[in-house]
């Protein structure tokens, strides 16, 4: 799986996803440390990355904007 | 963790038990005791410098009160901004100057007009005695004035940049330290508090080092966090724990059904 990990999630859970052989892509890595909610999402749009967040807010956020679509927001807490 | 965040139900718990209202009600009062100490001694500044302008001086008496009385305007609003409502606003040239310009504005307007107002009612219309009227006018206006400054000259600052914990003065070094480091901006993390340049929520970094995660450990996990971060964290959790501490949530009949 190709994945594209939050900031907001430790680089431990990097290594563990890569070591199960996942192309995992962190935000520090690709200059996006700090970067906006849309603009983190549309990165990994372009590259078509699965994106994982732990924050909730993150996705109510990117789900009432216009250029998230698409039945791709799973929230894991439910 | 679940998409719940910690933070926002231990502000409900702050707002919503009537701990939360007794508090508010005692937090106002101790607000007003403070007011009038300000006042009292901002009287005492008036006539010091009254005194000193008229009688060493000898400068003319209505200019003499005249720069008494501004002198007391000024004394009351610093105190005001760093004792009476320090908790609330941050003493800066940019905030303060239109702060005291409404300061400035409202006393003065209240003072002169509300006396005016109910000495006329009081005895004009009531019959009352001059100098009782006038104290009871003086209290009323001095009530007026606390009302108009809590409500508008010290109204809480809305600056989004910046995460404020209530009910705790700004002055401590601890406090600077979280304040400096810590933003929310709603384009981030849809507006949870994060580290500045990071979308290292403090939530994430608050609930490692609850769960036992060293500094170290932390910093390492999230790379791009600095030092000073995990003690802007444990910054934040002091001052909200310095006043008003949070009410454990009670678990509800779902919890427990699952």
């Amino acid at each position: 799986m190709r994945i594209k990990l939050d900031e907001n999630l430790p680089a431990s859970l990097a290594s563990a996803l890569t070591a199960l052989a996942h192309e995992v892509h962190t935000v520090a890595e690709e200059d996006l440390s700090g970067s906006k909610d849309h603009e983190l999402w549309e990165a990994a749009q372009q590259e078509s990355l699965f994106l994982i967040t732990p924050s909730g807010n993150t996705l109510w956020h990117l789900a009432g904007s216009s250029t998230f679509a698409g039945p791709e927001l799973v929230d894991s807490a439910n | 963790m679940t998409t719940q965040s910690l933070l926002p139900e231990l502000e409900i718990e702050k707002v919503s038990t009537p701990a939360g209202g007794r508090r508010r009600t005692r937090d106002i009062l101790l607000r007003w005791l403070k007011f009038n100490l300000v006042g009292g001694i901002g009287i005492a500044v008036q006539f010091a410098a009254l005194f000193v302008l008229k009688g060493i001086f000898h400068f003319n008496y209505l200019a003499a009160t005249a720069v008494a009385v501004e002198a007391a305007v000024v004394h009351n609003f610093v105190w005001h901004e760093q004792f009476t409502w320090c908790d609330r606003v941050q003493a800066s040239w940019r905030r303060s100057l239109p702060r005291f310009a409404r300061f400035n504005l409202t006393t003065g307007a209240v003072s002169i007009l509300g006396n005016l107002a109910l000495m006329n009612v009081m005895v004009g219309y009531g019959g009352m005695n001059y100098l009782l009227a006038n104290a009871l006018a003086i209290a009323l206006c001095s009530l007026a004035n606390f009302l108009v400054s809590e409500q508008w000259v010290f109204e809480e600052t809305s600056n989004p940049q910046r995460y404020h914990s209530s009910n705790v003065c700004n002055r401590s070094a601890l406090v600077n330290k979280y304040e400096e480091r810590i933003i929310r901006d709603p384009q981030i993390c849809g507006g949870d508090p994060v580290f500045k340049g990071t979308r290292v929520t403090l939530r994430t970094v608050l609930a490692s080092l609850a769960a036992g995660d060293l500094p170290e450990a932390i910093l390492s996990d999230f790379p791009a966090l600095r030092p000073e971060d995990v003690q802007a964290a444990i910054s934040f959790a002091a001052t909200s724990a310095a006043e008003d501490l949070p009410v454990a949530p009670t678990p509800d009949i779902a919890h427990q059904a699952r």
